[in-house]
């Protein structure tokens, strides 16, 4: 079967994971077809217009640290900047924007135009081409094959996309797009488990239409710490505010009145939608003890006059969605631009994807984003990174790039997704990290500027740039370590006008800075030569001030890592371990994790199974090096009619 | 433990009820081939026997084909009985010949005796029992009092994991009201009440605390009460011993100094073995034998749950000095562990003692190891030590193991009502409390999962 190869990689779909995706490929070289059915809505903001958020905002750090685009992207069309969590402890602080949506559109539909080696194509992917278990291109709807060494779908909500406004449904993914059909159908004939997922957004209005004054404005901070560390320390934009108003009683009495019209409620819906983003109408029936709830109104860009109401996600016809509304302080004439739906999609169960984002039973398929069961623009953004990542090692024939639990929250997300599955809409919490306080969005650089650097996409001045910073704050901390302060009369009189207890003898300026009340800037009034940048010693003082904790997380992790280094024989066969039951085997051989810590945090396996495949093994000597270059992928689950 | 694991697809038996004589004996075969094994010594039992049913019939020696015994064999399917494998259960009459004729037989048949405590870990492999229930039912099985095994059986019937899942369901709350208030700080919901997360926190504590105290008194349950008998030589240490135990344990002589090594005897005092150890007398003394046990000696005061401070009447009535080494008075007038019991009663009148013995001995017991009754007197003080604890009515912690995890719980409660003291960041809190969960969830042989995750979804109202 020797058919031309037209692209080395193809990317089906062009939001947040699929930009990320092709860029990644595109900028090392790899000669990548991206395919959108609207290329009018690159990286298109289908809800809120915001990027970041808690453990969001230090994904997108991430991703920019390896070399993405979303960080810059939304720094470059930024109108309110805020730091989540500002007054708790800096490993859960979070960054979020709002940004301008049509500029963030346009910002990254000229990034893609400018890209070398990629190329843009409006049409549908209707079908992949399977063969031998492996994919080698796809399907357009004229029956055109176009052929890749490697295919990363990115659909999101497109796939079998249904939109309920009441009890009306209209295919598509998203207003005024259609949906996208026979892509999941087909993988679900090869033997995917492929279940729906719902989501939800909510109304937009028109700005003249909304009495301000009857709203609270909120603005964003004034002290900025751009997303990207290439972006310089300003940001392009003027800052607008968001308002903030509440529901009513009155607005639930609607709503309740009304539940019989829900398609959630009576049924039509058979997707989970996500428990932390539930629509006005289950806010109301499940909580209805509470008489209001609040919502924001935020700007969707400078120049325009649609307002996005955060919090009101509904599917409640519209005729109800207009009562509703107008019961909101400052909405009293409210005028809905585009009224509130839900839209339910296909997602394949992210179980039978690798760490890698490949699909176990068809090698060079890949995929990233909500068709993974995800939610959320930068959750998409950073498996559609890896996944770009992942096939452009295949391509070039480099080990498969896998972050670690302890390294970022793309490895939370990552291996969360293959290793636990999820029944709803899986959106990053901080909690999800258990290696939380290392995993901050200031130490990213230090976490991740080694990947960086193998990875490659950073331009050599950027690298440079990043390894300075680095190496400026070790040595600041260095610096900081070995030079003391000494009890004289003048140091003694200027820690008495900080606040601060004075010295019984000399000790380091570490020492110091430990002290709560204490900051990095306070330091040079005692003539310690500082380094002024923030970027520099926000991180190291946050390092010093949390040392006792971040050791004892260390030390979490070496305990951790006794399993994490375990590798499991990826054909090993659980249904010969005693001691396992019927759905462990089941599970295990399903997911095949890569190592014993995988294994432990599947649902569903218990630590006594853990401890009988230890036993196994160890009574086995089967223990063995994980080896990633092994391409040969059987799988037993999967037909063989291509 | 491995080379267990790897005869593991073997066939196992052992007797599970008491040996001795008694009414019936029970002898379990498990393992695939439970069914075919125990067929060829009691061939009546069918092909299609059913799970759950008793079939009555006669078991035969393999070879001769001669009688053994009438029996009664109950058989279990594959994954319906105790150990989850395929098991038979033989009752026979109860007697150690029989039991030992059918096991011959059994042997011959293919099974192997089981290991100690392998029945159980087999059911623990096969998921039939947790962790804390196998663990449980490993103690069952070394229990040597009914008083213990009343505990046993009160822990697999869950008692303990009542109290755990307790704790656990209280850290779970305080942690996913924490988390909340990290994850959906922007949110519209109630930030952490801190005080009602110090009032949850502070009674999960106690609970903690009243649990490992109870792990004294599992000790006790498990390795008996230690009763220690100490004062100055030739005070009839040895001799109360002996008429506690009813036997001549140790050896009695006139001359002081007798006993120079711990003496350990062993009695049943309402049901809880009690471990008597005879010590050598409290002197200073150049006799390097004497001199080793003397210290001795003091150690086993340092342990004992009892101390039996015996004084000689005829020396006490005399002066202190005489019946006790210097010193001892303060240190043991103080110890709420030690109980003085003035012997050699004989020697002395009533009268005398009631006008002569120095007033700061207030004995327990006044005693002769000549009279019978004294026992009586002697095993009542060692009840009343025992019964100020009331392990019968409480969950006991059994397990070293518990002891421990248990003990960690403690330190990150502890820790983290003192951080938030201090105002210290939910992340802070949240991560002691972490390896809180982690702790209460290996007792329970649980692991963590999106519990505090699924805990905010259902305390919080949430969504943007």
């Amino acid at each position: 079967m020797s058919k031309t190869i037209d692209f080395d990689v193809i990317v089906v779909g062009a939001g947040h994971a699929g930009v990320e995706a092709c860029l990644s490929t595109a900028r090392r070289g790899l000669k990548t077809l991206m395919i959108t059915t609207n290329l009018q809505r690159i990286s298109y903001m289908s809800c809120n217009p915001s990027i970041g958020g808690l453990a969001k905002g230090h994904m997108v750090r991430e991703i920019d640290i390896l070399g993405g685009q979303m960080g810059l992207a939304a720094d470059a069309t930024c109108i309110q900047f805020k730091r989540l969590n500002s007054r708790k402890g800096p490993a859960v602080r979070g960054t979020r924007v709002q940004s301008d949506k049509h500029r963030y559109n346009a910002y990254m539909t000229a990034v893609l135009k400018q890209q070398p080696n990629l190329h843009l194509l409006e049409g549908e992917a209707k079908a992949l081409i399977l063969e031998n278990h492996q994919c080698h291109g796809v399907r357009l709807e004229d029956g055109s094959e176009i052929r890749s060494k490697a295919t990363i779908i990115t659909t999101g909500t497109f796939m079998n996309g249904v939109m309920h406004v009441g009890l009306e449904q209209t295919p598509g993914g998203r207003v005024g797009d259609k949906a996208t059909q026979g892509i999941s159908d087909q993988l679900a004939a090869y033997g995917f488990q492929v279940h729906r997922l719902k989501t939800g957004t909510p109304a937009r209005l028109i700005k003249e239409s909304i009495d301000w004054s009857k709203t609270v404005p909120q603005y964003g901070d004034e002290k900025i710490f751009p997303f990207s560390l290439r972006s310089g320390p300003q940001l392009p934009l003027p800052q607008a505010a968001c308002f903030l108003s509440r529901t009513t009683a009155e607005t639930h009495e609607i709503i309740r009145k009304n539940l019989d019209k829900s398609p959630m409620y009576c049924g039509m819906i058979e997707g989970v939608g996500p428990r932390y983003c539930p629509s006005i109408e289950d806010k109301v029936v499940r909580f209805s003890q509470r008489d209001s709830h609040q919502t924001f109104l935020e700007p969707e860009g400078l120049d325009t006059n649609l307002i996005y109401l955060q919090g009101i996600s509904t599917s409640l016809p519209v005729d109800v969605q207009d009562q509703f509304l107008k019961t909101i302080p400052g909405l009293e004439n409210v005028k809905v631009a585009r009224y509130g739906y839900a839209v339910e999609y296909d997602f394949i169960e992210p179980t039978q994807i690798w760490h890698r984002l490949e699909t176990r039973p068809f090698e060079n398929l890949f995929l990233a984003g909500q068709i993974n069961g995800t939610s959320g623009y930068e959750e998409a953004a950073a498996q559609g990174f890896l996944a770009g990542i992942n096939a452009g090692n295949k391509i070039l024939g480099q080990e498969e790039f896998v972050l670690g639990r302890d390294q970022a929250y793309m490895g939370v997300l990552v291996d969360d997704l293959v290793t636990k599955g999820t029944i709803e809409p899986y959106r990053m919490f901080t909690s999800r990290a258990e290696h939380r306080l290392v995993l901050r969005e200031d130490n990213t650089l230090d976490r991740l500027e080694h990947a960086a650097q193998q990875l490659g996409l950073l331009s050599q001045t950027e690298a440079t740039h990043l390894s300075n910073l680095k190496f400026r704050r070790q040595q600041l901390l260095e610096k900081l370590q070995t030079t003391k302060v000494f009890p004289t009369a003048s140091t003694q009189e200027k820690l008495q006008k900080l606040g601060t207890p004075v010295l019984q003898k000399s000790i380091s300026f570490e020492e110091l800075l430990r002290r709560g009340e204490l900051t990095s800037l306070d330091m040079i009034e005692l003539d310690f030569d500082m380094d002024l940048d923030p970027l520099v010693h926000e991180p190291v003082e946050i390092e010093v001030k949390y040392a006792g904790y971040i050791k004892k997380q260390h030390e979490f992790i070496q305990q951790t890592k006794r399993f994490e280094e375990l590798y499991l024989d990826q054909n090993l066969e659980y249904r010969l371990i005693r001691g396992l039951s019927n759905e462990e085997v089941e599970k295990l051989s399903r997911i095949r994790p890569r190592t014993l810590g995988q294994a432990q945090r599947i649902s569903g396996v218990n630590p006594s199974a853990i401890q009988a495949i230890m036993v196994h093994l160890k009574g086995r000597q089967t223990l063995k090096e994980y080896q990633p270059h092994e391409r040969t992928i059987r799988s037993t689950e999967v037909p063989l009619e291509t | 433990m491995i080379q267990k694991i790897l005869k593991e697809h073997d066939t196992i038996f052992a007797l599970s009820t008491p040996p001795g004589y008694g009414g019936v004996s029970v002898l379990r075969v498990s393992g695939s081939s439970a069914a075919a094994i125990t067929r060829k010594v009691a061939r009546f039992l069918p092909e299609s026997a059913e799970s759950h049913r008793l079939y009555f019939g006669t078991l035969r020696s393999i070879d001769s084909q001669a009688e053994i015994d009438e029996v009664l064999v109950a058989y279990f399917t594959h994954g319906k009985s105790y150990t989850g494998e395929e098991t038979c259960e033989i009752s026979c009459h109860g007697s150690p010949q029989i039991v030992e004729l059918i096991s011959k037989e059994l042997v011959k048949a293919g099974a192997r005796p089981a290991g100690r405590g392998e029945f159980s870990y087999r059911a623990f492999m096969n998921g039939r029992l947790d962790l804390v229930q196998v663990e449980s039912v490993l103690t069952l099985i070394e229990s040597q009092s009914q008083e213990e095994a009343k505990q046993s059986l009160r822990q697999l019937k869950g008692h303990l994991s009542d109290q755990l899942l307790r704790i656990e369901d209280t850290i779970i709350w305080s942690l996913a009201h924490l988390e909340a208030s990290i994850d959906f700080s922007t949110e519209d919901i109630e930030v952490v009440d801190h005080v009602e997360l110090r009032h949850r926190l502070s009674l999960g504590l106690q609970s903690v605390n009243k649990m490992l105290e109870s792990y004294k008194e599992g000790r006790i349950l498990r390795d008996g009460f230690h009763v220690v008998l100490c004062g100055l030589p030739n005070a009839g240490k040895s001799s109360l011993m002996n008429l506690i135990c009813e036997e001549e344990r140790a050896i009695v002589t006139e001359i002081p100094g007798t006993t120079r090594d711990i003496v350990e005897s062993r009695v049943m005092v309402d049901g809880v073995r009690v471990i008597l150890m005879d010590t050598a007398g409290l002197r200073d003394t150049e006799d390097l034998v004497e001199k080793i046990g003397v210290q001795k000696s003091r150690q086993s005061i340092q342990e004992a749950d009892l101390i039996l401070y015996v004084l000689a009447a005829d020396q006490a009535v005399l002066g202190l000095e005489k019946a006790m080494e210097p010193g001892d008075l303060e240190k043991f007038q103080s110890e709420p562990r030690c109980q003085f019991v003035l012997n050699k009663k004989d020697l002395v009148s009533t009268e005398i003692i009631s006008n002569q013995l120095p007033t700061s001995i207030k004995p327990a017991a006044i005693v002769s190891s000549f009279d019978y009754k004294s026992r009586d007197l002697l095993i009542q003080v060692i009840r009343q030590a025992m019964g100020q604890k009331k392990w019968a009515d409480q969950s006991v912690i059994l397990q070293a193991r518990h002891f421990e995890s248990l003990g960690l719980v403690q330190q990150a409660l502890e820790k983290v009502l003192q951080l938030e003291q201090m105002n210290m960041g939910a992340e802070i809190l949240s991560l002691e409390l972490k390896h809180a969960l982690v702790a209460v969830q290996e007792i329970l042989g649980k692991r963590y999962d999106d519990q505090i995750i699924d805990r905010i979804f259902k305390e919080f109202c949430l969504g943007k």
